[in-house]
């Protein structure tokens, strides 16, 4: 999960190996560029589920809710029309997991989106304010925290009742303490610099001192977590579709398209791998360019 | 550490209550709460009225904040709408599998993460740690549920060697003294219960302990590196110490720190990873519970369940904090 890995890896954060650091100072060259292609991969491969979700219409061959015309239930992959067989209602699945797609890149993106937000005004009001304000909000972030992330998650929605939008609701929800802490750590450290003190004492208020100046120089740091954060909301939202409590049916889902498969896992086992193995490559794939995006900042910051 | 332990266990009775009060506050105050859904499903109204008068709805929401908080107190948890049962005996049954589950998990995590990170780190820059990295990124990148039902499929279905759901035979002659089945094994002699219960216990702990574990590999192979390079154990080298005793006693000891760290903060994930596994391999543990508790609006049930895994996750970071205090010297005179 993404709750620690940013501190953590700061923290234990080694040096460079040295031929790395003799790489990174030749630029150009045959690795180089290797390299510059590598970590573009996973950016690309996120923008390929993004597309897929996007162009899901025009890319299905059938239609993904209603039973496929003459076709049979449960047809093994390789059927003619159908190349990966029908699902326990005859619909094709082909169809149904490229429309799988869309659920979870919006509902994993639009959360994180959300929890960014929220997260992020709490959090630069708690480090540019200080005081018993700062100190409440941070305190309530303490206790969210003090929950497993997915038991959040299934608390809110056990309150706002099943669906897409309220499992929307719920990750951002449980995700907002990860932005806030981040957010005020970094905001604290601004809110001492020259330039904050120089836009008070030309009579900046509070909130255009907050989100004029302080905002933009904290919005990297959250922007990059945030990418890592993609990849355990998409977790986070599939688990949740899987245990019932997310999309609900006849909508496709990647996560249910599992939990329906489970009954045939005997049978039919591919009906439940191929979903499966979907959900992964997205979460890895945002994994990947949230890593590539922090090693990315950290040069950069290294450099100044 | 006297003072911490004791300020951070003072801290614990005001966590607690503050977690109580966002469990209660979630499933009564948001709209279409959980009570609401529960009351429409009623047709008579003679019924719904005696629901929410057991359930003390009729009350103002103070109210029912202090009675609900005086029972929990008083380990009184009200009784499950669904089952007919007290959620206090439902939590008795519950907890046992679950903590089974997280420690069997905890051990696969810490052996897997432990031995896939130091052999990284060893390896370091060689295709051996590029592809021990590449796979903990993969571990915490796949569905916990999905990674169930892989092991299921190779060691269920192909090679046949594992039960794929439950948590004993069906059918098998078992009275629960604590329902921990190593502790009523030992109680009443029932050795043969051992076997089958660790070869249902097996798929579910594989699942979450290697998803979580990747965390772990990634944490303790960085740690490792960062240590080595540090000047005391250049200076321990220097004066003579072989390779695996400056491995031990300097770079692992310090390194330690960083890894139980870790082994506290992933316990979480492991929790959320149990939910989603118990349903998986449908075992009776607390996970189970919440979930079934949650879809069939069973809001009694959901509180004691939420409670108890919050609980359960607040005192192992509490345990994780003070081991961490003990283990290094310096925070222990701070």
């Amino acid at each position: 999960m993404s709750e620690a890995p940013a501190g953590a890896g700061e923290r234990a954060g080694p040096e460079p190996a040295p031929p790395r650091a003799l790489a990174r100072t030749l630029p150009g060259g045959v690795g180089g560029a290797v390299r510059g292609g590598l970590s573009l991969l996973p950016a690309l491969a996120v923008l390929g589920f993004v597309g897929l979700a996007l162009a899901a219409p025009l890319l299905a061959p059938h239609d993904p809710v209603l039973p496929a015309p003459g076709a049979g239930m449960l047809l093994p992959p390789g059927s003619e029309g159908f190349p990966l067989g029908t699902d326990s209602f005859g619909r094709d699945q082909l169809s149904r997991l490229i429309f799988g797609a869309r659920p979870l890149v919006l509902t994993a993106v639009l959360s994180v989106a959300l929890a960014v937000l929220a997260g992020g005004l709490l959090g630069l009001a708690a480090g540019v304010e200080g005081g018993p304000v700062g100190a409440v909000i941070m305190r309530t972030m303490d206790v969210l925290l003090s929950f497993p992330l997915i038991l959040a998650a299934i608390l809110v929605v056990a309150a706002l009742g099943p669906g897409t939008l309220n499992m929307t609701l719920a990750i951002a929800a449980s995700q907002v303490p990860v932005f806030a802490r981040l957010a005020q750590s970094l905001a604290a450290g601004e809110a001492a610099r020259d330039y904050v003190l120089a836009a008070r004492a030309l009579g900046f208020g509070r909130w255009r001192v907050m989100l004029s100046e302080v905002a933009p120089n904290v919005a990297p740091a959250l922007l990059v977590q945030a990418t890592s954060a993609v990849s355990t909301a998409a977790l986070t939202s599939a688990a949740l579709s899987y245990l019932g409590l997310g999309v609900q049916p006849p909508t496709p889902d990647w996560g249910y398209m599992v939990k329906e498969a489970q009954e045939f896992i005997f049978f039919a086992p591919e009906q439940a791998i191929i979903p499966g193995a979907l959900i992964a490559l997205f979460s890895l794939a945002c994994a990947f360019a949230g890593d590539a995006a922090t090693a990315r900042m950290r040069r950069r910051e290294e450099m100044r | 550490m006297l003072a911490f332990a004791l300020r951070r266990l003072l801290a614990l009775p005001l966590l607690l209550l503050a977690v109580f009060t966002l469990v209660f506050l979630a499933l009564r105050v948001l709209p279409g709460s959980a009570v609401d859904t529960l009351s429409s499903q009623l047709t008579s109204a003679h019924l719904r009225e005696q629901l929410v008068r057991e359930l003390g709805l009729d009350r103002s929401l103070p109210e029912q904040y202090a009675i609900t908080l005086g029972q929990i107190l008083q380990g009184d948890f009200g009784r499950s709408f669904l089952t007919g049962r007290e959620v206090g005996r439902m939590l008795a049954t519950a907890l046992p599998p679950t903590i089974e589950l997280a420690v069997a998990s905890l051990l696969v995590m810490v052996a897997f993460g432990l031995l896939t990170g130091l052999v990284a780190a060893a390896a370091e820059g060689s295709a051996l740690d590029w592809g021990l990295r590449g796979l903990a990124m993969v571990l915490f990148s796949v569905p916990w549920f999905w990674f169930g039902l892989l092991l299921v499929i190779v060691f269920s279905l192909w090679l046949g060697w594992l039960p794929p759901n439950g948590r004993l035979p069906a059918g098998i002659d078992y009275a629960p003294v604590t329902n921990f089945v190593l502790l009523d094994a030992a109680l009443t002699g029932r050795w043969d219960l051992v076997g089958p219960w660790l070869r249902h216990l097996t798929l579910p702990a594989l699942t979450v302990g290697l998803t979580t574990a990747g965390m772990l590999t990634r944490i303790a192979r960085d740690a490792t590196i960062a240590t080595a390079r540090l000047d005391f154990v250049r200076t321990a080298r220097m004066k003579g110490a072989g390779g695996l005793r400056v491995f031990l006693r300097h770079v692992l000891r310090n390194a330690s720190l960083g890894i139980l760290t870790i082994v506290g903060v992933q316990f979480g994930a492991m929790l959320g990873g149990s939910v989603v596994a118990e349903v998986t391999f449908g075992y009776p543990g607390i996970g189970k519970m919440l979930v079934d508790a949650v879809t069939g609006r069973d809001y009694a049930a959901a509180q004691g369940a939420a409670l108890a895994i919050a609980t359960l996750y607040i005192l192992v970071n509490l345990a994780t904090d003070l081991a961490y205090r003990a283990a290094d010297p310096r925070l222990r005179r701070a």
